[in-house]
C-alpha cells in the first residue's frame, strides 16, 4: 500500500473513534450513558440502518445479484410496514415504561425469570453474530495488509470495545453514522468504476438490456410459490414479522431508537429507515448487476473463492479442476462474443438472444461442475462464494500496488 | 426482585402526538404512516416496472 492509502486508513480509523467520543464527552450521567437520549431522527435513522448493514450486507448483496439477480429485495418490503407498527405501538410503550433495554418491558409484563431468559438468548446471539460482524472486516483488511487475520481480529475488536465503553450509545450511534457515510459513498465509488471500466460503447442502455436479458433485474416474482425464497409475497408477510422482531426486540436495535431526543425523533429516525432502506438495498443490488455485466467482458474465475480453488488445484482433483477452468475458459470467450454479437444485433434479435443465453447456461453449468469438484477434493468446503464475488472484484482490479 | 436501575431518571411527560421536527405538511402521524405505505406501493410499483422493461 502506498503512504496516502496508509494515511488514509488511519486517520479515518482514528477520526471516527474520536469524533464518537468527543460528541459524546458531556455524557456523564447513567441515563445519557445507556441511552443517549440527545440525538436527532437523521442520527437514528442513519444509526438503526448501519446497525442492521454490516460489512457482511455489503459484501454479500452485490454477489446476490450476481447469482441471482435482484430479487433479494423483495426481502424488504415488510420493513417500511414493520416501521409504521413499531412507530405506532411500540416506541410510545417503550417511552412510558422509561425502559433502558427492550427486555425490561418484559420484566414489567411478566417476570425477572422471563425478562432474565430474554437478555441471555440475546446476548448469546449477538456475541455470535459480532463473531462474524468482526470477522468481515478483518478478512478484507488482513487480505490488504498481509496481516495475521487473528491479530486483525483482536485489532478491530478492541478499538471497538474502546469507544463503546468509552463513549457509551452516543458514541456508537454518532460512530455509525460517520461509518454509513464511508460506506455509502464507497458503494457508490465502487458502482461508478465498474461501470467506467465496461468496454467503450457499452453505456446504460447495453448494460441493462444485457443484466435484463440474463435474469439479472427481476426486482419482483409476483408468484406465489413457497418453494421460492424470496418473491413479492414472502417479502411482505415474512418480511413484517422478520423486521417486526428484529428491529422491535433486538436490543442493538431498540437501543438506536431510544436514544432519540423525543418521541417524535425516534419515530421520525424508524420511519426514515423504512424511507431509505429498500432504494439503498436497490442500488448495492444493482452494482452487484454491474460486476455481472463487467464479469461478461472480462474472464472471472470459474470459482470466486480464491483460497478454496487454489487449494482444489493442489489436492487430488487437481487435473478435474484444471480441465473445468479450460472448458470454463472457452465457455467464458463464447458469452463474450456472444454479448458484444446481441448488442451489433440489438436486443430484438431472438438468434442473438438465444445465443447469449445459451451461452449463459453453458457458463453457469461449468461453475456447478467446479463447485462439485471443489467438493469431492475436499466434502467439508464451503461452496457457496457469493460472498466473495465482489472481493474478488475489489482485488482483481483495484488491488493497491 | 426488580433489577431496575437505581440511578433511572423521572420520567418526563410524553407527548405522543407531537410532530417537532416533521415536514410542516405533515399533520398527523397517521398521515405520516400513511405517506410511508404509500411510499412503498410506489417502490414495488417502480421494481415490478423495471423488472418488466428490462427482463
Amino acid at each position: 500500500m502506498s503512504w496516502l492509502d496508509w494515511t488514509v486508513l488511519a486517520l479515518s480509523q482514528l477520526l471516527i473513534v474520536v469524533y464518537g467520543v468527543w460528541k459524546s464527552r458531556q455524557d456523564r450521567d447513567m441515563q445519557s450513558y445507556l441511552r443517549g437520549r440527545n440525538m436527532s431522527w437523521f442520527t437514528v435513522g442513519l444509526s438503526i440502518m448501519a446497525t442492521q448493514a454490516s460489512a457482511i450486507t455489503f459484501l454479500s448483496a452485490p454477489g446476490l445479484a450476481y447469482t441471482d439477480g435482484m430479487q433479494f429485495i423483495q426481502f424488504y418490503f415488510g420493513l417500511p410496514i414493520a416501521m409504521v407498527i413499531l412507530s405506532a405501538f411500540a416506541v410510545p410503550l417503550y417511552y412510558r415504561l422509561n425502559v433502558y433495554t427492550a427486555y425490561e418491558f418484559l420484566e414489567t409484563r411478566f417476570d425477572l425469570r422471563t425478562r432474565t431468559l430474554a437478555a441471555f438468548l440475546f446476548l448469546t446471539q449477538r456475541g455470535l453474530a459480532a463473531g462474524f460482524t468482526i470477522f468481515a472486516p478483518s478478512l478484507i483488511l488482513s487480505s490488504l495488509l498481509g496481516w495475521n487475520i487473528y491479530y486483525t481480529n483482536l485489532v478491530i475488536g478492541a478499538i471497538v470495545i474502546v469507544y463503546t465503553v468509552s463513549g457509551g450509545t452516543n458514541a456508537v450511534a454518532r460512530t455509525q453514522k460517520t461509518q454509513m457515510a464511508i460506506i455509502l459513498a464507497g458503494m457508490g465509488l465502487a458502482g461508478y468504476y465498474v461501470f467506467t471500466s465496461l468496454p467503450s460503447g457499452v453505456g446504460m442502455r447495453e448494460t441493462l438490456t444485457l443484466a435484463g436479458k440474463l435474469g439479472k433485474l427481476n426486482a419482483i416474482d409476483l408468484d406465489f410459490d413457497l418453494s421460492s425464497r424470496y418473491n413479492i409475497w414472502s417479502g411482505l408477510i415474512g418480511g413484517t414479522f422478520l423486521m417486526l422482531s428484529y428491529f422491535g426486540t433486538d436490543q442493538s436495535q431498540v437501543q438506536r431508537y431510544l436514544g432519540g431526543q423525543s418521541i417524535a425523533q425516534s419515530r421520525m429516525g424508524l420511519l426514515f429507515n423504512g424511507l431509505l432502506k429498500i432504494p439503498m438495498q436497490f442500488a448495492i443490488l444493482f452494482v452487484g448487476a454491474l460486476v455481472f455485466v463487467f464479469y461478461l467482458f472480462q474472464a472471472p474465475p470459474v470459482f470466486f473463492n480464491r483460497v478454496l480453488l487454489e487449494e482444489t488445484r493442489q489436492s487430488s482433483v487437481s487435473s478435474e479442476i484444471e480441465r473445468v477452468e479450460v472448458d470454463f475458459a472457452s465457455a467464458v470467450a463464447v458469452r463474450r462474443a456472444a454479448a458484444f454479437e446481441l448488442l451489433e444485433l440489438g436486443e430484438e434479435d431472438a438468434a442473438g438472444l438465444a445465443k447469449l443465453q445459451a451461452a449463459q447456461a453453458t457458463v453457469d453449468g461449468l461453475r456447478e461442475e467446479a463447485k462439485a469438484v471443489i467438493q469431492k477434493g475436499n466434502p467439508k468446503a464451503d461452496t457457496n462464494d457469493t460472498n466473495y464475488i465482489f472481493l474478488n472484484y475489489v482485488f482483481d482490479f483495484y488491488q493497491p500496488a | 426482585m426488580s433489577t431496575a436501575s437505581p440511578n433511572k431518571q423521572p420520567q418526563e411527560p410524553i407527548d405522543e402526538e407531537s410532530l417537532v421536527g416533521m415536514p410542516k405538511f405533515i399533520k398527523s402521524w397517521r398521515q405520516a404512516y400513511g405517506l410511508l405505505l404509500a411510499w412503498l406501493v410506489v417502490l414495488v410499483l417502480l421494481l415490478f416496472w423495471f423488472s418488466e422493461v428490462w427482463s
